[in-house]
């Protein structure tokens, strides 16, 4: 993806910034800009953040800059760490993104913006929403096996990530497990099993005890004053202890100093809920496991009984 | 600085922990009964607004208007967080100061000499990429402790005495939800309150409450109600999953009543509300909820199926005055739309509603049921010139009444946007506007912004302070017959609570956007402010003033007395 190194001088301190490969649309074609509009539009001139055409939001002014098309790549991909800049590469794709160079480009000449503008008024569906990109998966996409086209059958990654960021369920995932940068990191980091068997992801979902590769920091913490909690240990120092209260969720991360813990029982087994079994349907079981089964959001993943309970042995 | 022993685990769990550098005098702890009764404490300012009733008056008389010309800088605190402006409401007690900066840095100064006493930084979150924020306006104190919501949607509880982490909860991830705290928690007996951003989101909101002492949640109102809930047939198909809905400013409470307000804002997509067809309950509603279960007692809702962003979300001031001859317990809230309404707070009836700009065209008028008339629907991709501007006819900060006066001083800006409505389709957590805007001067003349005295009952104007660029500052009123404010160019200053004439003047360097408050330590009035500009407003104002862009950010506490 990222090509050579190269030198930008910003703000008059030279950066080391890796260039990306050459803009794969023609920056200067007024379709390119159009679309570039209207992704700007939706994403970057919203509310309080570049404002209409760039004219400046609560993020910094755009027009009437001279910009390098490299630059604006890279932060529009990347984003600006420690800012209110989010990084697109998630959630456009490269020619987007750099259509959205090329708008932002032509911003900095008026006559090209005016031309942008006629020829995206002309453009059908102008002032409506882009077009998503990156279809989803699940049922939408024709399905190769025969098993998989039978409706119901197969996991839908969407409906599962519904479910394990569920806000309104208190024991749902992401409560304690991240995936993919997002969530919390309580327990196991979750983004790494998309390419285990569906079967195994299954039964850490609902009998999360059965394959404990090392033994989890649980503890019954009793303190001085009587009360027990069921603790996950997140940190020790000489005077203090510091641990996930996983009792009741969501989970809070408390510290408590060494004179008032009176005790601290190891406990067998995960601390994990065992409840997903009953709590979830079948169904919803599948489209879990189709969620974290996707490597990249909008990949296809989708997961059938089949592979879930059979005895198949599935392809990695 | 004495060395503290790091934690012996993994580096992902490794957190900035605050040095003790200064030992406090020990004082008596902040419980609840202190929390209701702080009127009674006027050397102190305990909670967000100084007291539950939102009032932000100061009843401190040394600093009068005979003597304020001759108030000076005791002492100024660099926080050396500039970026995002210095937005927060100072607290004191006994003698000691909490504020909090962009970023949740969090200070405990000597509220005497300014001398710090411990600091907490707040892990910054590396990919935040969230539009609300970095600011943040205020701590909560409480039970030993001192609470501050974060950006990356947490609540953290502090040790009052050495800034140590006590206990912290992530409310959601402000990825997944696009909402984030940046507006202060709200102690109120043995729990902790606090809303969260994301109206401008594809996100349902909510307001949380958590035990005191051990961070567990304790209760949840969700602003938009559910399937099988009152309120949810307000909702078009699966239009309340992404309605917005945030609390993200801070409310008031009732002791009495035992009842907390809270302002409920906007519905999402902002402007474009063709997919979310009905009332929209709970946006643009007051809510008030029992203290101790959450359960909604009643609401009122200004503005039903808003399509112009004029959150309900601002303070809601407490007041007991006679209507028609009979006195009756009152909820002042301005909205930003323009108009402040009044309501009886013990069950929400509505009392009334007055206008506080001149500019505004969204409707021609509220009649005396409370029913908007002549409601101006912009059509979706017309550009249409709508007053207010998004950024309010008034923004987020505050309002101040003093009870000698009788009057609320308030701040009204006069300015437009052209609205351009795009249907949009809801992205979880990403923002959710349905629609863009161009600010502009109004139709009639310059821009411009105004400070007013007014009958919080009927908006009847006694003084007007004005002002050439918005006036984005909260106001405190002192029993001297003072109002204090600050402007964008810097000037703190200080007016005749009465006549509203200009006393006195300070430019503290970088433009206001706080929160300033009165307190006093061994029988001393000091006034305290944050400055610094910057905020989603100071953003959007170079549409109008270009010059803006250009006006310099800062972050700084600065204390002034009479001489000694």
């Amino acid at each position: 993806m990222v090509g050579l190194v190269g030198i930008l001088v910003l703000a008059g301190a030279p950066l080391w910034l890796p260039l990306p490969q050459q803009p794969s649309v023609d920056l200067n074609d007024p379709a390119v800009i159009g679309a570039g509009r209207i992704l700007f539009a939706r994403s970057c001139s919203v509310g309080y953040c570049h404002g209409a055409e760039g004219r400046a939001g609560g993020g910094p002014r755009l027009r009437g800059k001279p910009w390098d098309p490299g630059y604006l790549y890279r932060v529009t991909a990347e984003g600006i760490p420690r800012s209110s800049m989010p990084g697109w590469k998630e959630k456009l794709s490269q020619d987007e993104i750099w259509s959205v160079v090329a708008y932002v480009m032509s911003l900095s000449d008026p006559e090209k913006s005016s031309a942008a503008e006629v020829a995206s008024a002309a453009a059908p569906g102008s002032g409506e929403s882009a077009p998503e990109s990156g279809q989803t998966t699940g049922l939408t996409e024709p399905l190769p096996e025969g098993s998989k086209a039978q409706a119901g059958l197969a996991g839908e990654p969407d409906k599962g990530r519904e479910l394990f960021f569920d806000a309104a369920d208190d024991l749902n995932c992401a409560q304690c497990h991240r995936v993919r940068g997002m969530g919390a990191e309580i327990g196991p980091d979750l983004s790494g099993v998309a390419d285990r068997p569906a079967r195994q992801i299954l039964r850490d979902i609902v009998l999360p005890g059965a394959r404990l590769s090392s033994r989890p920091a649980f503890f019954e913490l009793t303190t001085v004053a009587g009360e027990r909690l069921m603790v996950l240990k997140a940190g020790e120092q000489e005077q203090r202890i510091r641990f996930y209260d996983v009792t009741a969720l969501p989970p809070v991360r408390r510290t408590l100093g060494r004179d008032q813990v009176e005790s601290l029982e190891p406990q067998p087994g995960s601390p994990m809920p065992h409840a997903y079994g009953q709590r979830y349907t079948l169904k919803q079981l599948a489209d879990l496991v189709s969620f974290l089964k996707a490597a990249e959001p909008g990949s296809s993943s989708a997961v059938t009984l089949e592979d879930l309970l059979g005895n198949r042995r599935e392809p990695r | 600085m004495p060395a503290k022993p790091a934690w012996a685990l993994s580096a992902s769990m490794l957190l900035l922990f605050s040095i003790a550098v200064f030992p406090i005098a020990s004082a008596e702890t902040v419980d609840s009964r202190r929390l209701i009764e702080a009127a009674k404490e006027p050397q102190n300012w305990l909670t967000y607004s100084g007291t539950y009733d939102a009032w932000r008056y100061s009843p401190l008389d040394q600093i009068n208007r005979e003597n304020v010309k001759r108030l000076a800088p005791v002492w100024i605190f660099q926080t050396g967080k500039v970026d995002g402006g210095f937005s927060c409401t100072p607290l004191v007690a006994d003698g000691v100061m909490y504020i909090t900066t962009p970023w949740n840095r969090v200070f405990a100064l000597d509220a005497v000499t300014g001398k710090e006493i411990w600091h907490y930084y707040h892990p910054e979150p590396e990919d935040f990429g969230l539009l609300y924020g970095p600011w943040n306006r205020g701590a909560a104190l409480g039970h030993g402790l001192v609470f501050m919501g974060t950006i990356d949607n947490r609540l953290v509880a502090l040790d009052a005495k050495t800034g140590d982490e006590v206990w912290n909860v992530e409310i959601e991830n402000m990825q997944q939800c696009g909402c984030n705290i940046t507006g202060a928690p709200l102690v109120v007996k043995d729990k902790v309150v606090v809303g969260v951003t994301g109206g401008d989101s594809a996100h349902r909101g909510y307001l949380n409450a958590f035990d005191a002492r051990t961070g567990r949640r304790a209760w949840r109102f969700w602003t938009i109600p559910g399937p099988g809930e009152k309120g949810h047939e307000t909702w078009k198909g699966d239009s309340w999953k992404y309605g917005g809905g945030a609390t993200w400013m801070t409310g008031s409470y009732d002791p009495e009543l035992n009842l907390i307000y809270w302002g409920v804002g906007n519905p999402a997509a902002d402007f474009y509300g063709g997919d979310r067809t009905g009332d929209n309950l709970y946006t643009d509603s007051i809510v008030a909820l029992d203290a101790d279960s959450g359960e909604l007692k009643w609401y009122y809702q200004q503005i039903p199926h808003d399509v112009w962003d004029w959150d309900t979300a601002y303070e809601c001031v407490l007041l007991d005055l006679p209507v028609n001859g009979k006195k009756r317990k009152l909820l002042i809230n301005p909205n930003k739309g323009g108009y402040t309404w009044v309501l009886d707070r013990t069950n929400g009836e509505f009392i009334g509603a007055w206008r506080f700009v001149e500019n505004l065209n969204w409707i021609e008028g509220i009649d005396s049921t409370g029913k908007l008339l002549g409601r101006m629907e912009p059509e979706v991709g017309k550009p249409t010139l709508v007053c207010p501007a998004i950024g309010g006819a008034r923004s987020w900060n505050h309002g101040a009444y003093s009870p000698k006066t009788g009057l609320f001083y308030n701040t009204g800006i006069e300015w437009c946007q052209t609205l351009t409505v795009q249907k949009e389709d809801p992205r979880p957590g990403e923002t959710f506007f349905g629609g863009v805007f161009e600010l502009k001067p109004t139709p009639k003349g310059e821009p411009g912004s105004h400070l007013d005295a007014v009958d919080p009952l009927t908006g009847e104007k006694k003084w007007s302070y004005t002002s050439k660029y918005p006036l984005l500052a909260s106001a405190v009123a002192t029993g001297g017959n003072l109002v204090f404010t600050g402007d964008p160019e810097g000037d703190f200053f200080a007016l005749d609570a009465e006549t509203g004439k200009k006393l006195w003047s300070f430019n503290t360097g970088s433009g206001h956007r706080g929160s300033p408050i009165s307190y006093s330590v061994n029988g001393r009035q000091y006034i305290a402010v944050p400055a610094g500009w910057g905020s989603a407003m100071a953003g959007l104002m170079p549409q109008i003033w270009p010059e803006v862009e250009d006006f310099p950010g800062g972050s700084a506490l600065i204390v002034f007395a009479l001489p000694d």
